[in-house]
């Protein structure tokens, strides 16, 4: 069987769990597989809505992988997911021993979901290239070679009309602080898609009158390919862009980036500047 | 064991139903509907539109379907739905090509070969949009699907896939905007599939001006003897705003066109000529008009409408072929019509079945010569609008029964995004029987599906509430995909 190759902290259903039986399954379609084993979930750390009422619940985990596991070990399972029927199987992409991952997972604990969602904060505060904070002002249509057959109604030789149009908008932000990377100026445009097309309706909507915490994020590798789609002439890629439903927090956010902000500042290695000042 | 006292076994009904006939129609012998949704996955709430399916000619019992549905876990492979018997339960296996904590996939459509349990499959990709053909050898285990081709640009594939000799050959149609001249109606045709590293043909079926493009739907249906068929919107005109909803295409061609040896020629896709400009591909209607919207409003029932296209080909006789249509009628939003040739696609009946305020038209025909027709329908208007799923059904192209699938609310759930039930469903054929797939609203209520349903996810039919795996937990609403099959 294929190992998948998923790193540990892209994974998003997480628990603690105890081996209870090798070479066994609680699904029937997981039972061609040689390593598996039944685990018992103890506690669910981080999952979507979906899968955060499994503790308690024995499931079929994927062992795949050099750690090797015995039954009535307790382990931190980082998995992704495989088959679900009237069970689960689910596939490891680790599952250090709990007493080695005790550093890591000692301090997670509460809603699950809730883990989640600061989790895939978390990972896109680490991964954007400029995190601000401040206040939508206003929303524009792109500068730049803007389809303006589709804005005129018409369809002409090079544009096209798809329901998958990501609708492209520039959100400006007046800045009030810059919080991570480095920003000059007052204000920053956000490129992001308005469409609620299955592909797009998961990117944060801007609106004026916003304001948070704004993750921002160039050259993003699903991006470019998604602008030339909508805009055959190409696009303008001096905007930052927003696609994740993450990289929004708004101020009254609990914890989320406010938290990260703090830890980062107080270990000295991130300092918040005031672009006004 | 609270799954017990509130199990779905309590929405089914009889699997005999016996209905009045009347000549040319069938009173089905077995109707067997149910909600794919697994019971582990009892808390999810998904917008699982848009769905598609495909049976293996070579073991009907397995049957896979798929829909925009996420991982569950969030990983980075989006799941098909699995049956190993015949679509009695159901299974979802993470194997499509995805990002993780991403919608799952883009459009998606699947097709067996029938050689084995090799899969084939058309998507776009979620993490980049790209359209990009997927393979294995068998969607059952959990080895990820095999991309065989990725680019950018296309939009809606859709998947057929059949068996010749020793080789697979699969169709793929699709809007390809890399195709020049505007002419982006494409059948991607591989003749020999199950290769190593297939190589696939870009065929433009469209031969005539557009408008700058094709409409999205490129739907192709293939014949064991070699025939292979594709119908296609031609653009020729539109007004108003696309992005402000107001884009209507004001005139439109249907196409059909037909290649005779499995698109092997040097011109596939050719054989069929319109007598009115002597080009490829018979004009089956000119100059229609319907919406194409960017998203769904109040009077479209929340679902987003820009045409529909479904092609048939009589598995008895390849020149028989059946092709629905939409266009805009008065007072209605979307008007389905249903016509046949039975010259291979050279002249064209009028309409057999005329169906006001309806999409997603989806056809098939079985080895005794039953014509299905799949299609959903809005009725009412305000808090009472309803979407109605209907499979009609006929022996001879005139009289048809008419099977209320599922008749749910039309406002509720409110969308989370475009489309609200898809922008296609689907029907196939296998020996006798008519399978089919198509998305609505959950809520575990008999009256909603007055032919009988099936849950696997916890309900409660008396209170009308979708539960949590604890068995006791509310779960509020959505969209999830509905498998039937009718012999």
């Amino acid at each position: 069987m294929p190992a998948r190759r998923v790193k540990e902290p892209q994974a998003r259903f997480v628990f603690k769990g105890t081996v209870q039986k090798l070479k066994a399954s609680t699904i029937p379609a997981a039972k061609g597989a040689k390593l598996t084993a039944i685990v018992r979930v103890d506690e669910v750390v981080r999952a979507p809505e979906a899968l955060s009422q499994y503790s308690g619940h024995d499931i079929t985990v994927d062992l795949a992988g050099p750690q090797k596991l015995k039954a009535g070990q307790r382990a931190t399972f980082y998995s992704t997911g495989w088959i679900f029927g009237d069970s689960i199987a689910v596939q490891a992409i680790s599952h250090p021993l709990l007493e080695a991952d005790h550093v890591t997972m000692s301090a997670i604990a509460g809603d699950p979901v809730a883990n989640l969602a600061n989790h895939d904060a978390k990972s896109r505060f680490d991964d954007a290239r400029v995190v601000v904070s401040g206040q939508v002002v206003s929303v524009n249509l792109p500068a730049g070679p803007v389809p303006a057959a589709l804005l005129a109604g018409g369809v002409g030789p090079t544009q096209r009309l798809s329901e998958h149009d990501p609708v492209w908008l520039d959100a400006v932000i007046q800045v009030h602080a810059v919080h991570k990377g480095s920003h000059s100026g007052k204000k920053a445009v956000v490129r992001f898609p308005a469409s609620h097309d299955v592909l797009w309706h998961q990117a944060p909507k801007f609106q004026a009158g916003q304001e948070g915490f704004f993750m921002l994020h160039r050259g993003e590798p699903k991006e470019p390919k998604r602008q030339r789609f909508a805009f055959a002439a190409g696009g303008d890629d001096r905007a930052y862009t927003a696609l994740h439903p993450a990289d929004f927090q708004p101020y009254d956010h609990p914890g989320g980036v406010r938290a990260m902000i703090d830890a980062a500042t107080n270990t000295g290695t991130r300092r918040t500047r005031n672009p006004n000042e | 064991m609270p799954a017990k006292k509130t199990s779905a076994k309590r929405g089914r009904r009889p699997a005999a139903k016996r209905r009045r006939s009347s000549k040319g129609t069938l009173a089905p012998s077995a109707v067997f509907l149910i909600n794919m949704i697994p019971k582990s996955l009892s808390a999810e709430t998904s917008q699982d539109s848009e769905p598609h399916l495909t049976v293996n000619p070579a073991n009907p019992l397995q049957i896979v379907g798929t829909a925009f549905t996420p991982d569950p876990a969030g990983g980075g492979q989006a799941p098909i739905y699995i049956s190993s018997d015949g679509g009695a339960s159901w299974k979802l296996n993470s194997i499509v090509p995805s990002v993780p904590a991403s919608i799952g996939t883009g459009d998606i459509t699947t097709g067996f070969s029938g050689n084995g349990t090799r899969l084939y499959a058309g998507i776009l990709n979620a993490g980049s949009g790209d359209l990009q053909f997927l393979r294995t050898a068998n969607p059952f285990l959990p080895s990820p699907m095999t991309i065989l081709s990725s680019r950018s640009n296309g939009d809606q594939p859709f998947t057929v896939a059949t068996r010749k000799g020793t080789k697979d050959l699969v169709y793929i149609g699709d809007n390809d905007f890399n195709s020049p001249g505007g002419k982006t109606a494409t059948v991607d045709e591989s003749l020999n599939a199950s290769a190593t590293t297939p190589a696939f043909n870009s065929v433009r079926v469209e031969k005539r001006t557009t408008l700058g493009q094709d409409g999205p739907q490129t739907r192709p249906s293939c014949h064991a003897d070699g025939t292979v068929y594709a119908a296609f919107y031609r653009w020729r005109a539109g007004t108003g705003n696309f992005q402000a909803n107001t884009f209507v295409i004001t005139s439109a061609d249907v196409i059909v066109v037909r290649d005779d040896h499995s698109g092997s020629g040097a011109n596939p896709f050719t054989s069929l000529v319109d007598p009115g400009d002597g080009l490829p591909g018979v004009r089956v209607v000119q100059g229609v008009s319907f919406p194409f919207m960017i998203h769904g409003t109040a009077a479209t029932g929340q679902q987003r409408l820009g045409g529909s296209i479904s092609v048939a080909v009589d598995p008895n006789n390849s020149s028989t072929v059946y092709l629905a249509y939409g266009d805009r009628q008065p007072g209605s939003v979307l008007t389905l019509h249903v016509r046949v040739s039975k010259n291979r696609g050279q002249t064209w009946s009028g309409d057999s079945l005329t169906i006001p305020n309806a999409t997603n038209g989806a056809l098939a025909v079985t080895t005794n010569g039953v014509i299905g027709f799949l299609y959903q329908q809005i009725r009412g208007t305000g808090a009472s609008q309803r979407w109605q799923t209907h499979l009609r059904r006929s022996t001879d192209f005139v009289n048809w029964s008419d099977l209320i699938l599922a008749d749910t609310p039309g406002t509720s759930p409110v969308k989370t995004f475009d489309p609200y039930l898809g922008d296609y469903d689907h029907l196939a054929a296998n020996g006798t029987t008519l399978y089919g797939i198509f998305s609505a609203n959950n809520t575990p209520d008999k009256a909603n599906f007055p032919n009988g349903v099936v849950y696997q996810r916890n309900a409660n039919f008396t209170t009308h509430r979708l539960l949590k795996l604890d068995g006791t937990t509310v779960v509020a609403p959505s969209i999830d995909p509905f498998f039937f099959k009718v012999t």
